[in-house]
């Protein structure tokens, strides 16, 4: 027997959006055993437990099943449930968004945060009015749908700034002799097999903090993309780019010195 | 991982790369190879895959305005008339069609506003929200305003040209649609 004033009438819609492979994107099985026991809960339960933030919590509701939940709203005209569940919603995506204050490399917190809310927004606003697949992504893997999403409005604020660091020769792109003399080129990064997954944390932290185009080399370099190589046939960090070696190892450089001093800064 | 698909959207590689079971150098490198154009974006989304800090922070006072806000833009936006049509990919738009029975052209003419609904007999429009997930009288609304030009605003770009519109009938029939199918999506039959 179904519990009074629950959300079993709608059901768990599959859904609809089709992979590269042809196939429907399906729901994690933990995800979807979950769906079908919160369709079953009472709301007010439900509205109690979105809050809980642990997720060793057995009432922790994971964001993909929230956002289920939301969608689901548009069948339903309870506006306060939909307030609740959609306010909940949004704490938990700026939970994972820079602070207002942080500005890294001429990007504003306060303008991605807006950015990626807006744009989240954009897409739940055609969901109401029809059926949004990108949102699809997002009741399977939320965390990864929502860096995607960020990464693009990030990549936009950062073309309309159009910044580049004064200390790059604007057409060369090459290191001024006083920078180049001060950094070093070791590759912190060529022991980091055994790195204890604490200090690993804080290197992703500091990673985090490089301009783009220095993450991007880094990013490579973890995963062992050599910079160049004679072999035509081997991916390589100058190919994957498209800049010349030059500008690789001069952006690899300025990475590795700015790195050396974020951890410094963070042991002090 | 779709091969030869140059002019895929930055937004679609990044999310087929996030949907992958691993990201390690070889689904990196797949994807650096397949589509160098989004090479930059790719290392980025790679590395915020495989973060090993915490990802989440304590909301502060000025977090909950953004939140209020977020709720107050959600009541404006859903007092606003979208076109059901916005967002569909190329296969759902070929399975709303098929559903209907009708042509991908006619499915573009209601994206763009010129059929007038009131043309479209209410069984039809009955089977077409079923078939978008929506409800009739919202698709009635929808239908009758152009898609967004980009996803970017809240606001469809204008009211349609009433004097541009013209009849489900018409639209079937220019689409190349045969006699038995118009009488029969017109409810002549």
């Amino acid at each position: 027997m179904h519990t009074r004033n629950t959300t079993r009438n709608i059901g768990v819609a599959p859904l609809r959006k089709a992979g590269d492979d042809g196939k429907l994107y399906t729901r994690p099985p933990a995800i979807e055993a979950k769906l079908a026991e919160l369709l079953d809960t009472p709301r007010e339960e439900l509205a109690t437990r979105c809050t809980i933030r642990s997720r060793s919590d057995p009432g922790f509701i994971a964001t993909e099943c929230l956002l289920h939940l939301v969608r689901a709203t548009r069948q339903d005209n309870d506006e306060r449930w939909f307030e609740q569940l959609f306010t909940e919603l949004v704490r938990r995506i700026l939970r994972t968004l820079p602070r207002p204050q942080q500005e890294t490399e001429g990007l504003v917190g306060a303008d991605i945060r807006e950015g990626v809310l807006g744009r989240f927004q954009e897409l739940l606003s055609i969901d109401r009015n029809g059926y949004c697949e990108r949102l699809d992504f997002f009741e399977v893997r939320f965390n990864s749908a929502l860096k995607t999403l960020r990464i693009g409005v990030e990549r936009k604020a950062f073309r309309a700034a159009s910044r580049r660091s004064d200390l790059e020769h604007p057409e060369t792109g090459e290191l001024r002799a006083d920078v180049e003399a001060a950094v070093g080129c070791h590759n912190p990064f060529e022991d980091d097999t055994d790195l204890d997954p604490a200090y690993r944390s804080r290197v992703d932290a500091a990673i985090a903090r490089l301009p783009p185009e220095q993450r991007e080399i880094i990013e490579m370099l973890k995963h062992g993309i050599p910079i160049e190589s004679k072999d035509p046939d081997m991916m390589t960090i100058v190919r994957a780019l498209g800049c010349v070696e030059k500008t690789v190892r001069n952006r690899r450089d300025r990475a590795f010195e700015i790195l050396r001093r974020l951890m410094k800064g963070d042991e002090a | 991982m779709k091969r030869g698909s140059a002019a895929r959207s930055e937004a679609d590689v990044l999310e087929a790369f996030a949907m992958e079971a691993e990201h390690n150098r070889e689904t990196l490198e797949r994807y650096l190879r397949a589509y160098p154009e989004h090479a930059s974006a790719l290392c980025q989304l790679s590395f915020e895959l495989t973060r090993t800090d915490s990802e989440e922070r304590e909301l502060g006072d000025d977090d909950e305005l953004l939140v209020a806000k977020a709720w107050s833009d959600r009541v404006v936006a859903d007092s606003q008339v979208v076109n059901p049509l916005q967002a569909l990919s190329g296969p759902e738009k070929r399975r709303v069609a098929v559903g209907l029975g009708v042509k991908l052209q006619v499915l573009t003419l209601f994206r763009e506003g010129r059929i007038k609904v009131s043309s479209v007999p209410v069984s039809v429009l009955k089977d077409f929200a079923r078939l978008l997930g929506s409800k009739v009288e919202a698709l009635n609304r929808g239908l009758s305003v152009p898609a967004l030009s980009q996803a970017r605003s809240y606001k469809a770009d204008g009211k349609p040209n009433v004097e541009q519109q013209i009849s489900f009938e018409r639209a079937l029939r220019e689409s190349g649609a045969s006699d038995d199918e118009i009488a029969r999506l017109t409810g002549d039959l």
